[in-house]
């Protein structure tokens, strides 16, 4: 995929995958590799960055779980009440925006 | 918990440091913690696919990503200055090297001919010209064999390579060295062939090209997209993209001297033109008839290459370089006996209070095409010859 979209629309990509449950960093990338079927292929350099950035915005709350392979306890990333309000926002912009390419485009797909 | 080699923790380590450089400690640990846990997972992972341990520990480096891209996004989310990501960016161009030995990129070791064998070194089809400044022992059919002895000069003896050694480097990069029935040399690599006819000497027992050839060939049929590093002087280094190639000599100064001096006109094109196309002659200041000694203070560490630049006519320059000694101090020859530093390569016209303008400029752990980035003064802004 384009990877300008997946960098600008990686807010709403976390925010949604991390909408049900909390999950680490890698955890987070097999996640979106599964459910879009190897779609969103993260540069998985830049997912760190946007997840600290989402953390320092209060969007995501990190919480430490289970001894992970270094040793040290997992840092897993969970949703805010923000978080969703904030995923809610960033949903309405993106359905109208994808709707205003449709209508553009005479709704064809 | 895993276990590594200590060569598996060595290149974690070293891609763990540069991704979370200039972080505040706490931080740096966190992510430290979390980018060492992602790859490991992925590490185990890629070895369920049939990947040798240090194999897919390589590779999970390498699908990690640069570290630099995690530091500056880190640096931004962390708002530090303007100022400090541009520093940042800079170091991490800086240890470049770490991430291409961390990431499993291409380490060469060229061995570079420096001494010659006693007996005949011949070149083909330098009936025009005397590449060498060596006693001629026979000229037939263009073809040119010089005297060696133990008694050959060996200033007037450049560095060579050997054809397979250059053909190592050449393939690296995507490249090759083509042998002409002629006997000449070409290296070609995508972006262009360069060296078209260059000399080939030859021993008895294989053929050599001037290390200066090879590095010429480099630099100007690079793909922009990569940076070019050089480090060290006895032993100089390029780092180009992911390969290392480092040449290992043993005649002291003479192979950095023949490789930072083949890039002179590459320092003074970016760093007076900007890179842009400008027609100028330089000369080293070291094979000009009368100069002067200045012993220069820096705060830079041993071993770095600094050039000193002095504008001699309107697009005329005279150039020195040296390593940086133990103390931080450098020795280098200029036209002028009294400098004064400037960082505007404008500035280099004009002389101030009986003062010649200079510029010194960092030659080594600054990507050659942004070399202006290398731009220093030293400690005292004027130098008087000793």
């Amino acid at each position: 995929m384009n990877p300008d979209l997946l960098r600008g629309n990686l807010d709403l990509i976390l925010l949604t995958i991390l909408e049900t449950t909390p999950l680490y960093g890698f955890a987070i990338i097999q996640e979106a590799k599964d459910r879009t079927n190897g779609y969103f292929d993260f540069k998985e350099g830049s997912l760190y960055p946007a997840l600290h950035r989402l953390e320092q915005d209060g969007l995501l709350a990190v919480q430490f779980g289970e001894i992970g392979r270094n040793g040290k306890p997992r840092k897993y990333y969970a949703i805010t009440e923000r978080g969703r309000q904030s995923l809610d926002s960033k949903r309405r912009e993106f359905r109208a925006f994808t709707g205003a390419v449709h209508q553009l485009g005479g709704n064809a797909t | 918990m895993i276990t590594l080699t200590l060569s598996q923790s060595a290149a974690l380590n070293a891609y763990l440091r540069r991704a979370t450089w200039g972080l505040p400690e706490a931080r740096r640990q966190d992510l430290w913690d979390e980018l060492e846990e992602h790859l490991l997972n992925r590490a185990e992972q890629l070895q369920h696919t049939g990947l040798s341990s240090t194999q897919a520990l390589i590779q999970a480096i390498h699908e990690l990503g640069s570290p630099s891209r995690v530091t500056l996004g880190m640096a931004k989310v962390y708002t530090m200055p303007k100022l400090l990501v541009a520093a940042a960016a800079l170091a991490l161009s800086i240890s470049a090297g770490l991430y291409v030995l961390a990431s499993g990129g291409v380490v060469l070791k060229i061995p570079i001919f420096e001494q010659p064998r006693v007996g005949q070194l011949c070149v083909a089809d330098a009936s025009e010209t005397l590449p060498l400044s060596l006693p001629v022992l026979s000229r037939r059919h263009g073809e040119i064999c010089y005297r060696i002895s133990k008694a050959t000069d060996l200033t007037s003896y450049p560095s060579l390579i050997s054809v397979p050694s250059a053909t190592r480097v050449m393939q690296a990069l995507g490249g090759s060295v083509v042998v002409r029935t002629d006997g000449k040399i070409e290296l070609r690599r995508p972006n262009g062939t360069w060296g078209r006819g260059a000399f080939a000497f030859n021993d008895g027992t294989q053929r050599y090209i001037f290390a200066s050839t090879l590095f010429e060939a480099i630099m100007n049929t690079r793909d922009r997209t990569d940076a070019i590093t050089l480090s060290g002087f006895v032993q100089p280094t390029l780092t180009i993209g992911s390969t290392m190639i480092q040449l290992v000599g043993n005649s002291g100064d003479k192979l950095g001297n023949t490789i930072y001096g083949s890039v002179m006109r590459e320092v003074i094109a970016d760093v007076i033109f900007n890179n842009s196309y400008a027609e100028f002659g330089f000369q080293q200041t070291a094979t000009l008839p009368r100069v002067s000694q200045h012993q220069i203070q820096t705060r830079l560490p041993a071993g770095e290459v600094v050039a000193l630049i002095t504008q001699q006519g309107k697009n005329s320059f005279s150039t020195d370089f040296a390593a940086v000694s133990n103390n931080g101090t450098l020795r280098l020859r200029a036209t002028a006996a009294r400098l004064h530093f400037v960082r505007d390569p404008q500035a280099l016209g004009t002389v101030v209070s009986g003062r010649t303008p200079a510029i010194l400029v960092r030659m080594t752990r600054v990507p050659l095409d942004r070399l202006k980035a290398g731009i220093l003064i030293p400690t005292q802004l004027t130098s008087d010859a000793r």
